[in-house]
């Protein structure tokens, strides 16, 4: 690269620099304060008692068939849409998740749980986002607007991953003139602060690149749903298809399903979620079982197919890359994988990237104002 | 640190970071610790980083 083109290379990251973190800026904040919170969600939804603790801690449990029909009858007029079993964060709670009669999407269910002991209800539960974290996840991942928010998410990852990558591109040439990590406290807070940007921007910079590009694959978690069921979910649904079941109440009761799926899965595998027949995300015939192991296999669990007419499973589909792909991006995302130390760390970066965003946005206006006293200053000096 | 050994030292400790990150989702136990402090890294490489330059400052003012 010539001297001209690398100057027009330099000119242009430093103006996308510059415009893609102020536009970003914002919404950024919103997302880390609204992220900040969400890494903890664990501790605020056990904090608020969200999800109950069960009354009795026993192996056995009643079958859940029993637990969803009780919680059928305390909620008439609802369905159930799946049941899922979390042994290791809530054990011995079943959560049912449910929604109008004639529902088949996820869109508008409420939360309902039981203890797996006794097979009663519990009096926790509804709307996922009537929580105070089921709230502020709506607020960080769809800005109140739907898929179409989770797309306008993926746009302000994007502009934050571009900020990052031109803003290497723009430390590049500082880097030869002032050492890395010197911060120079002459009196000038300007370059106390451009120290600070570009110290805590190239600590932060491995972190950062995986939050956003993370962000930016989360925004399409919606549309990559979609191409799911209108590709492989509907192929399942014509080569398996057949007479459609009671949705409300299949011949093949859930726990027949949920054994049915356990045996087909590869050994030392567990069932995550059952989902019934006749929703978004099963067939008119069929459970759709979600079925996963341990470490990454949990995440990138199987789906398996059993028929609610006599329980034979026909098949278990692996997701396609792309979901695969979604999946993996949301705990590397929120960071809530690796226990408390994690969290902390995650914390810890969030705020020192707000504080460069925020400190690089003064920098901006700091420069401007100078560059329009001076502006001002000159005519008054020619005169 | 200048120059090109300034930038590869950053990109060393962003992968270092972003290994540790990713590490830590695939594997277990012992494995889990050991690439925590790599995701932790660059955050601690900062700060001894400026520890030393804050002593080598007091050091001066003496």
């Amino acid at each position: 690269m010539n001297a001209q083109a690398a100057s027009r290379w330099f000119r242009f990251n430093l103006w996308l620099h510059r415009w893609a973190s102020l536009a970003a800026t914002l919404p950024f904040l919103v997302l880390c304060l609204t992220g900040t919170i969400l890494i903890f969600h664990e501790e605020i939804d056990a904090a608020l008692g969200v999800v109950p603790a069960a009354a009795v801690q026993q192996q056995a449990h009643r079958p859940l068939a029993e637990s969803v029909a009780n919680v059928l009858a305390a909620h008439p007029g609802e369905r159930a849409l799946s049941v899922g079993i979390d042994a290791e964060e809530h054990p011995g709670i079943l959560l049912v998740v449910t929604a109008a009669k004639g529902a088949r999407g996820f869109e508008d269910a409420k939360l309902r749980y039981a203890h797996l002991a006794t097979g009663q209800p519990s009096e926790s539960g509804g709307d996922a986002d009537r929580t105070f974290t089921g709230f502020l996840l709506k607020l960080h991942a769809q800005w109140f607007l739907g898929p179409v928010g989770e797309l306008v998410g993926s746009l302000i990852a994007l502009l934050v991953l571009a900020s990052l990558l031109s803003g290497l591109v723009v430390y590049a040439p500082h880097v030869k003139r002032v050492a890395f990590g010197v911060l120079r406290r002459g009196g000038d807070a300007r370059l106390l602060q451009l120290d600070l940007h570009n110290l805590i921007g190239a600590l932060v910079l491995g972190w950062a690149l995986v939050v956003t590009v993370t962000g930016v694959l989360l925004g399409f978690g919606t549309i990559a749903q979609l191409v799911w069921q209108g590709t492989e979910l509907a192929e399942l649904r014509a080569r398996y298809g057949g007479e459609a079941v009671d949705a409300e109440r299949p011949p093949v009761d859930v726990d027949r399903a949920y054994a049915a799926a356990l045996a087909a899965a590869p050994p030392g595998w567990h069932v995550i979620s059952v989902i019934f027949p006749g929703t978004d995300f099963s067939t008119d015939r069929h459970y759709g079982v979600l079925v996963g192991g341990e470490g990454l296999d949990k995440r990138l669990f199987r789906v398996a197919l059993v028929d609610a007419a006599d329980g034979h499973v026909p098949g278990v589909a692996e997701l396609p890359w792309y979901l695969k792909a979604i999946l993996v991006a949301q705990p590397l995302h929120f960071g809530d994988y690796g226990g408390l130390p994690l969290k902390l760390l995650w914390t810890a970066c969030t705020w020192l990237t707000l504080f460069i965003t925020g400190n690089g946005a003064w920098l901006w206006w700091d420069r401007r104002r100078k560059r329009r006293r001076k502006a001002r200053r000159a005519p008054e000096a020619a005169a | 640190m200048k120059g090109a050994r300034a930038l590869a030292a950053i990109a060393w400790l962003a992968l270092a970071g972003i290994a540790g990150i990713v590490g830590m989702l695939l594997t277990e136990g012992a494995w889990n610790a050991a690439f925590f402090v790599l995701a932790a890294l660059p955050l601690l490489a900062g700060l001894r980083w400026r520890l030393a330059a804050a002593r080598a400052r007091r050091a001066a003012a003496r």
